[in-house]
């Protein structure tokens, strides 16, 4: 029998306080793991947006919006911009990659962006320094010309009901081009998942993020293309090529900007040719009366700072759980002492020396609370495990419940995963906790609780 | 056994006085002035009416009370000059105490309560046990080893007090009341299986009494209190 068997001995004698009290603490730190996992998932998914999205170009309005509904595919879309923006930017020479979005519709409750083969372009990463790739089938078809063409006639159309007389001519020659124009998709990897879709499926796009009742378009696309998972938001997109998505006449995307005369569209990301560039367009840009360009990671650094405040406050609420746990299990401990300074007598008259009753008593705190730590911690993974799908759905990114967390200790220290700080720190806290009742344990006086009581 | 080597075991008693702190704020003289030698190997059986003294004297032989005057040392150690700290160190190498009440650990098994003045003295956990299960073994205990105490009947709570007052293999062992709660034949059985173990081991041997019977069977004595 070791001393650490005589610590687990003396636990086993009190079950229910032992296995109440690491509960307590168990619960806390479930609180501490899960808030701290899902600020690192959150900060690191946010971070990333900045290497995938570094510029953003959308209608003036709220950068906030815009990054949120570009990036995260959240809240509603901020509105339209001028194609010709887009155009602008696709033919730039600062620019490396411009990639249109035109949003708006959904498919069975998820988001339909209209967009280019320009997604992809190996520029185009949405985690940092990788491309999306297709797990299966192709990527859809995009006709440039074709596209152009739409553009045209929209325009066209446009400054034709714009003039006064109102003259509807040449009307009907477009639509025969529609007749045979490619509307094909491709899907994310939790489209598919969730919707049991393979190649070859039709998609019905409906009006509106919401779903539901709008009326469905008269179209059908076909899935040509199932994405790998990327555990961003992107995973639950239905892509489609951005002429068809123009061609239906309800469309947003094909709506006609009354201020500039021009077809809109809702965003356009934008890829610099070095980090330079966007720096100095980005102000010149921000000068222009008709659109905005924000960089995704100064916006949501500043909502992270907000974010970023909550998230400690509630980290120090947890941890004052876990601490309130922990010196409960040693006011338990101490409760208890009474009735067990007969049996720390017969220790010391056996041979236990002070500072092992001591120790005995320190260990009892200590493995309780590592005990409830234990469970805590793994309480807390699955925790966020069992919410990445409301996660996914409310915040437009997968938190990886089991992703290692590195707490920084300072700059000259290395840094240790957050398992092993938690357990130190509960230890150290346990450790001085259970000092109280283990100072009565060792101030016992052997001789007078020798005898049982008369 | 290291008395034969020449190493002085004796225990030597010296003037000890103890008074305790009585309810009206007086003193009560328990222990006026004992003196004793007790040569290694030896038995002496302590005797006196109840409350006369006799577990005070036990508990400033084995160090757990310190007297109010006097020395007590065993062998060229001095219990009396000893830190506190010191006295339990000693006590757990050289000294076996059988409790007038056992005292064994309720929440420990018969064979971990044998083991627990090992392990306190830095066994490690197999050894301690091992040595432990042996000892129980040799007094016909191996297959109550791994009961509780309050599973077992008296007289193998008594066995059990009496293998962890010696199983390491101390120079002085303490009996109080050996025999209390047993009847005449368990009584007679378990000061056997005392004295061979003390013998075995060794130790000298002081037993606490009243019962006329067992102060019988030694010839040493010592008196305390009136002797009633
Ligand atoms: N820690 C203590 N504090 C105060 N008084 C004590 C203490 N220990 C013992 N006494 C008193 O000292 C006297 C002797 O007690 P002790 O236990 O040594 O007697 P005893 O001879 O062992 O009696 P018994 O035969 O009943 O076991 C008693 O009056 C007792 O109340
Ligand atoms: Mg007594």
């Amino acid at each position: 029998m070791s001393f650490f068997a005589l610590v687990m001995r003396s636990l086993a004698a009190r079950k229910t306080s032992t296995l109440l009290t690491a509960l307590g603490a168990a619960l806390g730190v479930a609180l501490v793991a899960a808030v701290t996992v899902l600020g690192r998932e959150v900060e690191t998914s946010y971070r990333n947006s900045g290497s995938g999205f570094p510029m953003i170009l959308g209608p003036k309005g709220s950068p906030m919006q815009l990054v949120l509904n570009t990036v995260y595919h959240l809240d509603k879309s901020p509105g339209l911009m001028p194609f010709r923006a887009y155009e602008e930017m696709r033919d730039a020479r600062w620019v490396r990659l411009a990639v249109p979005y035109a949003v708006g519709d959904s498919f069975r409750g998820f988001r339909v962006v209209g967009t280019t083969d320009a997604i992809f372009n190996e520029r185009f990463t949405p985690l940092p320094k990788q491309p999306l790739k297709l797990a299966v089938g192709r990527a859809f078809k995009h006709d440039p010309n074709f596209f152009a063409h739409i553009v045209d006639d929209l325009r066209k159309k446009a400054a034709a009901t714009s003039r006064p007389s109102g003259a509807k001519d040449d009307g009907h020659d477009h639509h025969h081009h529609h007749d045979d124009m490619p509307a094909e998709a491709v899907v994310g990897a939790t489209v598919a998942k969730e919707l049991g879709l393979s190649i070859g499926a039709k998609i019905e796009p409906t009006h509106g993020v919401e779903g539901g009742k709008d009326h469905k378009h008269e179209h059908l696309w076909t899935l040509t293309g199932i994405l790998a998972p990327t555990g961003t938001a992107i995973d639950r997109l239905v892509f489609i090529n951005i002429e068809s998505f123009f061609a239906i006449d309800e469309h947003q995307g094909g709506a006609i900007l009354p201020e500039s005369g021009d077809v809109g569209v809702s965003a356009v990301i934008v890829y610099p040719v070095a980090a330079t560039q966007r720096a100095i367009m980005m102000p010149r840009l921000n000068k222009r009366s008709d659109i905005q360009a924000v960089s995704p990671s100064e916006t949501i650094r500043n909502l992270l700072d907000i974010v970023g405040n909550v998230d400690k406050v509630l980290l120090l609420e947890a941890a004052l759980a876990v601490v309130v746990a922990i010196l409960g299990t040693a006011v338990a401990i101490y409760n208890l002492m009474n009735e067990r300074l007969r049996e720390i007598a017969i220790l010391r008259a056996v041979g236990a020396r002070r500072g092992q009753v001591l120790g005995l008593v320190v260990g009892e705190s200590v493995v309780v609370a590592l005990m409830g730590t234990a469970v805590g911690l793994l309480l807390g993974r699955l925790l966020i495990f069992g919410i990445a799908d409301h996660v996914a759905k409310t915040a437009g990114f997968v938190p990886d419940a089991f992703a290692p967390v590195i707490i920084s200790l300072g700059d000259t220290l290395p840094g240790l995963p957050f398992e092993v700080v938690a357990v130190l720190a509960v230890a150290v806290v346990a450790a001085l906790a259970g000092l109280l009742p283990a100072v009565k344990a060792y101030r016992t006086q052997v001789a007078r609780h020798l005898s049982p009581p008369t | 056994m290291s008395s034969e080597t020449g190493e002085d075991r004796t225990l030597r008693v010296k003037d000890v006085r103890k008074a305790w702190p009585r309810a009206d704020g007086g003193r009560r003289v328990v222990l006026d002035a004992v003196s004793f030698e007790l040569e290694a190997g030896g038995t002496l059986c302590v005797v006196g009416g109840s409350g006369s003294g006799k577990t005070t004297l036990l508990h400033i032989l084995s160090g757990i009370t310190a007297p109010d005057a006097g020395s007590v040392s065993l062998g060229r150690e001095d219990l009396t000059a000893m830190s506190e700290s010191g006295r339990d160190r000693f006590r757990a190498r050289h000294i076996g105490y059988m409790f007038q009440t056992f005292n064994l650990v309720g929440m420990l098994s018969a064979v971990e309560n044998v083991a627990l003045p090992l392990v306190f003295g830095g066994a490690s956990p197999s050894a301690a046990k091992h040595r432990a299960g042996v000892l129980l073994e040799r007094l016909s205990m191996s297959d109550r080893a791994d009961q509780r105490p309050a599973a077992l009947s008296v007289g193998e709570q008594q066995r059990v007090a009496l293998a962890r007052a010696v199983v390491a293999d101390p120079w002085l062992i303490l009996a109080d009341e050996p025999t209390a709660s047993l009847d005449p034949r368990n009584a007679a059985d378990a000061l056997a299986l005392l004295e061979s173990e003390a013998t075995r081991t060794g130790a000298s041997l002081v037993i606490v009494t009243h019962d006329p019977a067992v102060r019988g069977r030694y010839a040493r004595h010592l008196v305390i209190g009136d002797g009633s």
